[in-house]
């Protein structure tokens, strides 16, 4: 993804020392990234040792907000439904995308069509599309419901997303469905750059679409596949939209991931603190997943497989 | 699952294929029929209609200022897009041209920013909007939107990337540095500039949980807030077409936009390699 910037960088001219230009240039970017997200960042971390509800003065809790976090059963039934929505979306997202980037890389004909079409949902509103799998899912005169008792399949209407047994799969489908269209266009990147004789060699010689995708681009993918599906880790860890406009993180909780449950407790409940500490453990998460991303990629840099 | 691959491998690749564009495209298709079916009760909604009527788009006119929504989302997404090409792009030459001293502490910060989560800064960022006077204003979402570490990052690799040649002649013709970046390197930069700022446009227009939370006056709300109040205000009975109808309209702008630039957007990503 992130290649390292090829070589020094070159200073341009010896007239640039004497006005500074530089920071003219990177002066408004600078005060953003410390204004916007250092400052945040830090007094998020302050304020998760507070006890404070936005109102009145907030009071020193110490590591109160951690230790009542890793006692409390709502904060574990949530990291357990958001390790559940986490795999799933990650697998499916993943899956998904390798299976169509292989297809669509070994197509004649439409390979703009299907890149066009598999990427659209990534570019649409997320409110609008949760509306229609709303109707999808829908108890009464949904879709899925009428195909289904259409079908034989089932004899009575179910309630998709007041189950709690399937409310986190509807919720995964409409995550999966409108991310797989990004993945599958990283991995055909990847595919578009490794040399297209190897594809012609073994077409010649009469290998199948499976032989060619197991054999000769699979191998080649997983480099890529490993940071992709790290990338669709971490940001599946933050998923918000489709939960809260899907299910509002029932029914019982089952679909309350971390991003939800930080949400509900500063801007519902506004306990500031427990928010903020909240927030911090889904963080030192986020950052362990981009670091071994980080690692495993500078020791592909260095092996010299890019 | 060993048979399922197995059932799979039989299958011709294209219609796997189309089957996938067939369940792509179902929730547009479900969308765009629905909007255009007559509200009734009696019976449930199909893929195909009885009959088609368009007084649903007739009848979001009436229940909501639509056009007042449709404003601030464009105002929001057009100034978002303007300053984070803006900033991001000089802040990226800056990196990747102009000398600095101590580069690598100010190239670290920019880098760091990627691997902070949104959510942490959430609560701390609403107080700071709080305190400047900024909540239930457009600002509230602006601001914050142009600053993107990702962005800078990728200007700083593109410019890196180009020869220094003609900016070395611009210079030696006596072209200030802010000359030879908005004359030269900046017009170069055009494809990577189409790309990030359909990009910002696009994230700006669907952003949902901050404005969610800086915008509570209803004047102010953007398509997708009004669009989950909408949704919110039938108790009872759905009215599905009405909401398909205006969920219709939100997603319009951006399905012209991705017609016009999805070539550009598509190429443009799998090239650079953008994550997020």
């Amino acid at each position: 993804m992130m290649n390292a910037t090829n070589g020094m960088p070159r200073g341009v001219s010896p007239t640039t020392e004497r006005f500074p230009w530089q920071w003219v240039f990177f002066a408004p970017a600078l005060v953003g990234f410390l204004v916007f997200n250092y400052l945040p960042t830090i007094a998020s971390f302050a304020l998760s040792f507070f006890h404070w509800n936005l109102l009145d003065v907030p009071q020193f809790l110490g590591g109160q907000n951690y230790e009542r976090l890793l006692q409390s059963n709502a904060f574990w039934q949530a990291c357990v439904s958001t390790l559940q929505f986490v795999s799933l979306s990650s697998v499916l997202e993943l899956g998904l995308a390798i299976l169509l980037a292989l297809l669509v890389h070994q197509q004649t004909r439409g390979k703009a069509f299907f890149k066009a079409c598999y990427f659209l949902p990534y570019v649409t509103p997320m409110v609008a599309v949760s509306l229609v799998f709303g109707w999808l899912y829908h108890p009464d005169g949904g879709l899925l419901n009428q195909v289904l008792l259409g079908l034989g399949i089932i004899q009575h209407p179910v309630a998709w997303l007041a189950n709690p047994q399937t409310s986190l799969l509807a919720v995964v489908s409409l995550e999966v469905w409108k991310t797989v269209g990004y993945n599958f266009l990283l991995i055909t990147a990847t595919l578009e750059s490794l040399p297209a004789e190897w594809i012609e060699a073994a077409t010649l010689e009469g290998a199948s679409t499976w032989q060619k995708s197991t054999q000769i681009l699979l191998p080649n993918l997983l480099p890529t596949i490993t940071t992709v599906g790290l990338l669709t880790v971490i940001h599946t860890l933050q998923a918000f939209d489709a939960v809260y406009l899907l299910t509002q993180g029932g029914p019982q909780n089952a679909t309350a991931v971390l991003v939800y449950w930080i949400y509900k407790n500063a801007l519902q409940f506004f306990k500031v603190g427990e928010a903020s500490a909240m927030a911090y453990c889904l963080c030192v998460l986020i950052v362990g997943v981009s670091l071994l991303k980080w690692w495993l990629e500078k020791r592909r840099l260095k092996e010299g497989r890019v | 699952m060993n048979q399922f691959i197995h059932s799979l491998r039989k299958l011709p690749q294209p219609a796997i294929l189309i089957g996938f564009v067939l369940l792509t495209l179902l929730p547009f298709w479900a969308m765009l029929v629905l909007a255009f079916s007559p509200f009734d009760l009696s019976q449930p909604l199909s893929l195909l209609p009885p009959h088609w009527t368009a007084e649903n788009f007739q009848l979001v006119h009436q229940t909501i200022p639509l056009a007042v929504y449709a404003c601030n989302s464009f105002a929001i997404a057009i100034l978002t897009t303007l300053g984070s090409v803006y900033v991001s792009a000089t802040a990226g030459y800056a990196l990747a041209r102009l000398p600095f001293r101590y580069k690598a502490l100010w190239q670290g910060l920019v880098w760091l920013t990627l691997m902070i989560p949104p959510q942490v800064n959430i609560v701390p960022l609403f107080i700071l909007m709080k305190q400047a006077h900024l909540l239930n204003t457009h600002w509230a979402i602006i601001l914050p939107a142009c600053i993107s570490g990702v962005m800078v990052v990728l200007y700083q690799q593109w410019f890196t990337s180009q020869p220094v040649a003609l900016e070395e002649s611009a210079q030696l013709e006596g072209a200030s540095v802010w000359q030879t970046f908005w004359h030269i390197c900046f017009p170069l930069s055009q494809g990577l500039t189409i790309t990030l700022g359909l990009l910002a446009f696009i994230n700006a227009w669907n952003g949902f949980l901050w404005p969610l939370i800086v915008l509570q006056e209803d004047k102010l709300k953007t398509l997708p807030l009004a669009l989950a109040m909408l949704k919110e205000s039938f108790r009872d009975a759905t009215n599905w077409p009405l909401l398909m109808a205006a969920a219709c309209l939100s997603v319009l702008p951006i399905i012209l936009l991705y017609a016009v630039g999805q070539k550009l957007l598509i190429n443009g990503l799998s090239q650079g390699g953008i994550k997020e």
